[in-house]
């Protein structure tokens, strides 16, 4: 499964994708990753990365190598989350948030949820831009020379980057092939 | 191989630039685009007329990336995600109802072990409303019948706390009801089990009770107890000590007559002697051998006969004590043939009390038995907390954190916070109303226990209950209930006969109060039950106790009796009653039951002595011969003495006329003595005479 997720994300990296639904993909990772699951909050979040236009192998790909990590930010997650809960001014919004139907099931009175969310957030924007450029950069520069190297023909004879890089030919077809 | 539509061999600068270069990401496609189109004076882009396979292909590619970069939003996904809604709208609105029927009709099935049926239910969501034309619950314990019934009803549900997955019923109103009714098919279900009824095993069966003398078998009373009577052995026996002492004292009494006879012989010889005719001396001397003769006869024979009368008298007193204890024993048999049959008016002193506990026990069992009913469909309602994960207890990375509490109305699983029946009218004047609320599936919750009402008003007659039923945790008593009942008739027929009658009726009125308790696991109580109008007939007028009852009953216009119980188990497992009028029948009972006791005595007395008939017959035929032996023997003594009187006098007699002879010769002899003396001197003596 992940090599078809990292065959997958080659496949996007040099297809003729736009580069922000690589980048929207990363950034919706790393926003899932912090979230904790188990909660309506990020299972609705979830089901619309697979409505919107966004790479979903690199989603799933960065979620799995982001929530790996996420529990090292967990403390930080808690402080953000409780200074957010508590703030004097939102108590009325919450507490009618915490008494609409269905709302609830978002555990968004939980501070790691809450922090998870808000650093989400604030994280998505700049993760999109970063990766999206870094995609562009990509692009622009390294991809058709990296295609035609001696390093990718020769790291394209071990195994498990050989059964990637069959799978990104099947997946990607022309795109990854240097004209 | 065709180009596709995109790549028009003629294309504005604006098109090109805008749908086409702008939508292509890779720098070498882009050279490629540019490559193959060239503007041309028109301003307008132009491709080659005809292209090679290879950039046919190419392009296919690149028109395919296009489109599929187009928009932000996968269409292919969100229509399905939309197919699926609908697909779920239209079940909802197809199924919707059918499948909240059957969650309704498996939930009750749950809480109430029995099978239940509702039809036509129509749930509108947004509105939060359920409709439901019909709705029963078999009755467990009687498949057969409806536990209740509801008609036309309307529920209100919380919408909001629908979508927490939260039964929350806001109202509950239903314009018809009914309890144990009829049904078609049985409403068993697997697993429900029909409720096996205790009995509670030290309820005394009331003894059997009868003041009609005509009621009362003495006959086969004395037949069953003949064997424990001792009066029948006592009669043997002493009919056996008659019939000895009559053998050995005849032959005693006959001899003794003999000898009297014989003693009679002498003393006549005796009684012949002319005494003034004994002139000589041996004349006098034959009548003292004589007499002395006859006393040592008489002396003989009268020790003879003393003795045996002495003894005769001793075993006729030995007789007369056995007679007195045997007549004793008849008194003490009949005095336990009396207590076979209690007439001691004891167990009368509180008849009325314990007619009436016994039509309490009923009634106060069948409380007692919904208030049981309640408590298990209520325990089954409320779920335990085994295995029930709290949301604190969820795992993953939210245990890190911490939930901050904001004010909020939390609900149980399931709460009714108010239902209510009422149904009057309809042509009938019967009026039912009922009210329930705050019933949860988590008490502690809401911190409120469920409480109800219920009123039923037909004519005069009136029935309410009221109570509360706590459930929550650290209470020391699960219901508190109250009843009410005004213009209620009680008509009793059966079991009466012990008590000599045949029906009794009354209106009543009845309260009472009874608390379950939790530890415990029973219920104490006390009420007052008024009867007025009361309408009793006896059996019979021979029927004393029947009589009694129905004089005292109809002398006062009303009847209350007190109450106290306790329920426990499978029912009422005690009553303390007390009526207003215990003492004054207890009074007239006593003096009437003394009367009867006495006429039953005297016929148990009759009874046992035609038992032993014969015995006594000839206990009186043996006691009148062993008289007549000891008439005989004082017969014979008397006959001795008045031998020994005639002897006397015959002795008296005899002694006289010796003495008399005496002195005549002496004073002849004297005179002739003195003469001769006078003569002699003293020369001859004078003969003495001795007796």
């Amino acid at each position: 499964m992940f090599v078809k997720w990292i065959a997958a994300l080659i496949v996007a990296i040099n297809a003729n994708n736009r580069a922000g639904e690589v980048a929207a993909g990363i950034s919706f990772a790393l926003l899932l990753a912090l979230i904790p699951g188990g909660n309506l909050l990020w299972t609705v979040l979830f089901i619309i990365t697979f409505l919107l236009k966004i790479n979903l192998a690199g989603e799933l790909l960065f979620l799995a190598l982001f929530k790996l990590l996420a529990p090292l930010t967990d403390g930080l997650l808690h402080r953000l989350g409780a200074w957010m809960l508590n703030r004097p001014f939102l108590q009325d919004p919450f507490t009618t948030a915490y008494n609409l139907p269905l709302l609830p099931l978002s555990r968004f009175n939980n501070t790691i949820v809450m922090g998870g969310l808000i650093a989400g957030l604030l994280l998505w924007i700049p993760v999109f831009f970063l990766f999206r450029q870094l995609v562009i950069l990509y692009r622009r520069r390294l991809r058709d020379k990296i295609a035609g190297s001696k390093l990718v023909k020769a790291l394209g004879r071990v195994p498990l980057v050989a059964s990637i890089g069959n799978m990104v030919r099947k997946l990607g077809g022309p795109y990854l092939t240097v004209r | 191989m065709k180009v596709p539509k995109l790549f028009k061999a003629e294309l504005s600068e604006k098109r090109f630039r805008k749908k086409v270069i702008r939508r292509v990401y890779i720098e070498s496609e882009r050279n490629f685009l540019l490559g193959l189109y060239s503007k041309g004076a028109d301003g307008r882009f132009h491709r080659p007329e005809e292209l090679d396979t290879e950039d046919t292909k190419r392009l296919r590619q690149l028109a395919r990336s296009i489109k599929k970069n187009r928009g932000v939003l996968r269409t292919g996904k969100v229509s399905l995600l939309v197919i699926v809604v609908a697909v779920i709208l239209v079940f909802n609105f197809v199924f919707k109802n059918r499948l909240l029927e059957q969650a309704l009709e498996r939930g009750l099935e749950g809480v109430f072990s029995a099978r239940a049926e509702v039809d036509d239910l129509d749930f509108r969501i947004l509105s939060g409303r359920i409709f439901f034309a019909h709705l029963s619950v078999a009755d467990r314990e009687q498949p057969f019948r409806n536990l209740f019934e509801l008609g036309a009803t309307e529920v209100d549900l919380n919408t909001a706390e629908l979508l927490k997955a939260k039964v929350i019923v806001t109202n509950l109103e239903s314009l018809e009801i009914g309890w144990n009714t009829p049904r078609q098919t049985s409403g068993a279900v697997a697993g429900g089990g029909r409720g096996e009824k205790e009995v509670p095993a030290d309820r005394e069966q009331r003894r059997g009770l009868s003041l009609n003398l005509g009621n009362l078998d003495a006959e086969a009373l004395v037949d069953d107890q003949m064997e424990k009577l001792s009066s029948p052995a006592q009669i043997t026996a002493l009919n056996t000590r008659l019939r000895t002492l009559q053998q050995q004292w005849q032959i005693t009494v006959d001899k003794s007559r003999a000898d009297v006879a014989d003693l009679s012989g002498h003393i006549d010889s005796v009684r012949s002697i002319d005494v003034r005719s004994l002139d000589t001396v041996p004349e006098l001397q034959q009548a003292v051998a004589d007499i002395r003769e006859a006393a040592t006869a008489l002396d003989q024979v009268k020790n003879d006969v003393e003795a045996v009368n002495t003894q005769i008298n001793a075993d006729r007193e030995g007789i007369e004590a056995a007679r007195s204890a045997f007549e004793k024993a008849v008194d003490s048999d009949v005095a336990y043939l009396a207590s076979l049959t209690d007439l001691s008016s004891g167990e009368l002193r509180s008849l009325v009390s314990d007619l009436v506990a016994g039509y309490l026990e009923q009634t106060l069992g069948r409380y007692y038995g919904y208030a049981r009913r309640v408590k298990g469909y209520a325990d089954k309602l409320i779920p335990g907390t085994k295995g029930k994960r709290s949301d604190s207890q969820r795992g993953g990375r939210m245990e890190g954190g911490e939930n901050i509490p904001f004010a909020a109305v939390v609900y149980p699983r399931f709460m009714l916070e108010n239902a209510g029946v009422s149904v009057s009218g309809m042509g009938t004047s019967e009026a039912i109303e009922g009210s329930v609320q705050n019933v949860s599936s988590d008490p502690d919750l809401i911190g409120r226990p469920v409480t109800f009402a219920f009123s039923r008003t037909k004519g005069e007659r009136q029935l309410s209950v009221d109570g509360v039923f706590d459930r929550r945790s650290n209470r020391k008593n699960d219901l508190i209930l109250g009843v009410q009942v005004a213009n209620h008739s009680i008509e009793l027929s059966e079991s009466l006969e012990s008590l000599g009658l045949r029906s009794l009726s009354a209106l009543y009125r009845f309260h009472t109060d009874f608390t379950l308790s939790r530890q415990a696991a029973s219920a104490d109580g006390s009420g007052v039950l008024d009867l007025y109008d009361l309408s009793v007939q006896p059996t019979s007028e021979q029927d004393l106790l029947g009589r009694t009852l129905y004089e005292t009953l109809n002398s006062v216009a009303a009847v209350a009796v007190e109450f106290d119980y306790t329920l426990s188990g499978g029912g009422v497992s005690k009553v303390v009653a007390r009526s207003s009028i215990d003492e004054q029948l207890s009074r007239v009972l006593k003096d009437r039951v003394a009367g009867i006791a006495k006429q039953y005595e005297s016929r148990l007395r009759e009874e046992v002595s035609a038992r032993i008939e014969a015995q006594l017959e000839e206990n009186e035929t043996l006691y009148g011969v062993f008289s007549g032996l000891e008439q005989t023997s004082g017969g014979n003594l008397a006959d001795v003495n008045a031998c020994e009187a005639v002897l006397a006098q015959k002795r008296g007699e005899v002694e006289k006329r010796i003495s008399d002879s005496q002195k005549q010769a002496t004073d002849a002899v004297k005179s002739e003595l003195e003469k001769q003396l006078d003569q002699i001197k003293g020369k001859v003596p004078l003969p003495r005479l001795n007796f």
